[in-house]
């Protein structure tokens, strides 16, 4: 059966050990307990523990929740089994098994909410946007952080810790990312928000040295990804149809990247993201977008796509379904995250 | 009672130029005493620099480790410092530096004067600009850190022939432009 692994993440093992008893007599304490009578020590199946499978029949493998945990330190301290040490171990254990669910929530969101990291005047930087997401919080309350940031002993300096983009757009270097997470992690109501923002200036650096790192194509297999996505489109404009022949000798097909190929390196040489396309088309969308240096997506071709060629039914329908398998590619990028700690 | 003794030749300068000047030499020797109690009082507020196991820690402190080894993985130290120039660890001048930048003003870098010193503070080492503007940070108001900043704009800009200094004012519009935007 099912089980809410949010609820249920204490091997036994682990507890056995922490307890300072091995597997077979935690077992044992565990069926006394669930047999008592006593409905103060009494354990349940559900609420303190669940059943992962079974060894043999009478050999059942049990997850803990952190109330079971607790029930048996308890227990053993009642007992007078358990010492100090073998007591703080369990609390630590605990502690330890909170801090890796809340690391594997700040590397989920800081590896999905990453699109805009650009690596500039020796320093990594993130949207606002970007920023506010790993946090989990609302533009808001990061806007207040960093206004009280900036009437502190040590505030924000511009170019260093906060930046701002062509459009005017707030960026954050990971200096600037240390601060908001020390202003959050003492600032925020909720004591469950204070530690998951303390926790992201652990974590976030390996995440983002990871996707700062990750291996781009080479030059050499993007071109050839082109040339693949050419033929596969017949050397024809995927948008206005024209093809280069002996009447049209002007026409010249460039391979557009839909998610565009300096911030979404890692999907650069894949033909997918690919679509052929009239050279003059291309310079339209680009100028109509803000110019090459913009980091461009399927959703602003899309939009570009709907604008000047509204009647193009099919294309803005197969472009679509195009954004569905290039946002599985760019979520997939998920399995190459690193392990999460023990 | 002054607590400090002029010195003979002092007093023999006072002698002479009480009469060569026709001044009172008791308002002199008044004039000396201040000057020599200011002095006195400069030279015992100026701290001792730390040594490199306090400064290493209170940086320990401030990233929550325990050593230097903890220090290089912590995670906060490493997004503290993208984009700084690598750091040698075995120097006590990079110590130093992490002091000013996390921690505060190193006592014996406290009320500094001299070139690029403004209200106490070395621009080019700390970045303190609620201190340089003479501004209290929990109560001024975008119009006085405006205020404040035409004021010093007003020594240091470029234009200005006599004060005018580019690296200074530079410094100045740089922390301008970084607190201004917090409002």
């Amino acid at each position: 059966m099912p089980f809410d692994r949010e609820v249920f993440y204490i091997e036994e093992i682990k507890l056995a050990e922490a307890s300072g008893l091995n597997q077979q007599s935690l077992d044992e304490i565990v069926d006394f307990l669930q047999a008592s009578a006593d409905e103060s020590i009494r354990i349940k199946e559900w609420l303190h523990f669940v059943i992962q499978n079974y060894v043999t029949k009478q050999q059942p493998i049990r997850i803990f929740s952190r109330e079971g945990a607790l029930a048996i330190a308890s227990y053993l301290d009642l007992r007078g089994d358990a010492t100090q040490i073998a007591l703080n171990k369990v609390i630590a254990l605990l502690n330890q098994y909170s801090l890796n669910q809340i690391d594997a929530k700040i590397r989920r969101a800081v590896y999905e909410n990453s699109s805009s990291l650009v690596y500039k005047n020796k320093r990594h930087w993130l949207s606002r946007e970007d920023v506010v997401k790993i946090f989990m919080t609302t533009s808001s309350r990061v806007r207040r952080a960093f206004g009280n940031i900036q009437r502190s002993d040590f505030p924000m300096r511009i170019n260093i810790d906060f930046a701002y983009d062509d459009d005017g757009l707030r960026f954050f270097s990971l200096s600037g990312l240390e601060k908001l997470s020390i202003e959050l992690s003492l600032k925020l109501r909720s004591e469950e928000r204070r530690a998951y923002c303390k926790r992201v200036s652990e974590v976030a650096p390996p995440v983002l040295e990871f996707l700062a790192i990750a291996p781009s194509p080479e030059p050499k297999q993007i071109e050839q990804a082109m040339n693949f996505a050419k033929n596969r489109d017949q050397k024809t404009c995927q948008v206005t149809g024209v093809v280069r022949d002996k009447y049209n000798q002007r026409i010249e097909l460039v391979g557009h990247h839909l998610y565009d190929k300096k911030a979404y390196h890692f999907l650069s040489a894949d033909p997918d993201n690919i679509l052929t396309i009239d050279k003059k088309l291309h310079e339209d969308f680009h100028q109509w977008h803000g110019g090459t240096q913009k980091t461009c997506t399927i959703d602003d071709f899309i939009n570009y796509v709907e604008w000047r060629y509204p009647e193009k039914h099919e294309l803005i329908l197969t472009l679509h379904n195009k954004q569905r398998v290039l946002r599985l590619k760019l979520a997939q990028g998920q399995r190459t995250l690193p392990e999460s700690r023990d | 009672m002054p607590q400090v003794v002029l010195a003979p030749q002092v007093k023999t300068e006072i002698d002479r130029l009480a009469q060569v000047r026709q001044v009172d030499s008791e308002l002199l020797e008044q004039f000396a005493y201040f000057v020599l109690e200011i002095s006195q009082q400069q030279s015992s507020n100026k701290a001792q620099s730390l040594k490199t196991d306090e400064l290493k820690k209170a940086i320990y402190k401030r990233f929550g480790v325990k050593n230097t080894s903890e220090l290089k993985k912590s995670g906060a130290f490493r997004m503290a410092t993208d984009g700084m120039d690598s750091l040698d660890f075995r120097l006590k001048p990079t110590w130093e530096t992490l002091y000013r930048k996390f921690v505060g003003i190193l006592p014996h870098e406290k009320s500094q004067e001299g070139y690029g010193c403004i209200n106490g503070i070395d621009i080019f080492k700390y970045f303190k600009p609620w201190q340089v503007f003479g501004l209290d940070p929990k109560t001024a108001t975008k119009n006085d850190v405006k205020a404040a900043y035409y004021q010093l704009s007003k020594i240091y800009h470029p234009d200005n022939l006599v004060t005018g200094d580019r690296a200074i004012f530079e410094q100045v519009e740089n922390m301008y432009k970084s607190i201004i935007a917090g409002f």
